[in-house]
């Protein structure tokens, strides 16, 4: 993709930077979150985000999976949802065979909004 | 999420490439939840606080939000970029000084042990796990990388420690009554 990593480095600020131009366009402000999520993003990691309601984070979540033309997929957490909610589940098909439905935990980013809503059995299903 | 697959019916089942969880949690209603394990809040890199907006924000997110504008965004990276880049921050090196300051900064939160800190034995009960010590070094890298830099320095790994080490601490009751609060007290490790 890029000769050396030098010149990747390089290319990677520059489009670090149209990223967050793109962003802001929708968000407005919140500038230190916009960049500890996409450093978690870069890292592999997962990230956490607390915060009282109506402070866009979802918003912000669908804003950075259409920059990065990722999918993406929401779950609301609920105390009453089962591990195969998330993950999903074989149900009959129709040639008589059991065959498995993926749950919308099968895409690029996850938003897993409230996830303290649920019991830890539904966490531990893909923490 | 650490593993990035799941068994169904005993089958295993690779999740999608990159795989990133963000969750969202309410730090104000706590009435029918159900904390998050201490071991399941170690695989998240980052503990995000979000704050109100500023008042200049706030304003424009009014005026934008309750007009009918339309904004269309533009795609920036693909899937294979991304992990390219994944793959990059990976590959960048690190001095040993930046390594070892990362590692005892870690080292530094665990109370009553050889490293730790004085305002960890006062005020902490648990520390940070190795993991942290993974994230602070991964994470300075990253930051390094979008401030155009090749390696991390001591700054890059201070400017992540908040986020990484907030829900890896646990305080213990003379925090609470005397008010330190966890980000005074990281802020006192990284001096």
């Amino acid at each position: 993709m890029y000769k050396t990593d030098v010149e990747a480095a390089d290319a990677f600020v520059v489009k670090y930077k149209e990223l967050n131009a793109e962003i802001s366009k929708i968000i407005i402000g919140q500038d230190e979150v916009i960049k500890d999520v996409l450093i978690s993003i870069f890292s592999k990691g997962h990230c956490l985000l607390v915060g009282v309601p109506g402070l866009a984070k979802t918003l912000l979540v669908n804003t950075i999976a259409d920059v990065l033309g990722l999918s993406y997929n929401r779950i609301q957490f609920t105390p009453d949802l089962m591990p195969s909610d998330i993950i999903g589940s074989e149900i009959l098909g129709d040639d008589r065979h059991f065959k498995f439905v993926k749950g919308p935990l099968f895409a690029n980013i996850i938003l897993a909004d409230e996830i303290n809503r649920t019991p830890p059995k539904n966490t531990s299903s893909f923490a | 999420m650490q593993e990035r697959s799941v068994t169904a019916a005993g089958k295993r089942y690779e999740l999608g490439n990159p795989f990133f969880v963000l969750a969202t949690q309410n730090p104000i209603e706590q009435e029918g939840t159900y904390p998050l394990p201490e071991a399941q809040l170690d695989r998240f890199m980052f503990n995000v606080w979000l704050d109100y907006p500023k008042y200049e924000d706030e304003l424009l997110v009014v005026k934008n939000t309750t007009s009918n504008k339309k904004v269309e965004l533009k795609k920036i990276l693909t899937a294979e970029e991304i992990i390219y880049f994944q793959e990059l921050v990976r590959r960048i090196p690190v001095t040993d000084n930046v390594l070892e300051y990362a590692v005892k900064l870690a080292a530094k939160t665990r109370p009553n042990t050889e490293h730790g800190a004085a305002v960890s034995n006062s005020y902490l009960s648990w520390g940070a796990g190795p993991r942290a010590s993974q994230f602070l070094v991964i994470g300075a890298k990253c930051h390094a990388m979008i401030k155009g830099k090749y390696s991390p320095d001591i700054e890059d790994v201070k400017a992540v420690a908040a986020a990484i080490l907030r829900h890896r601490i646990v305080r213990n009751y003379k925090a609470e009554a005397e008010g330190m609060s966890i980000d005074k007290i990281i802020a006192e490790l990284v001096k």
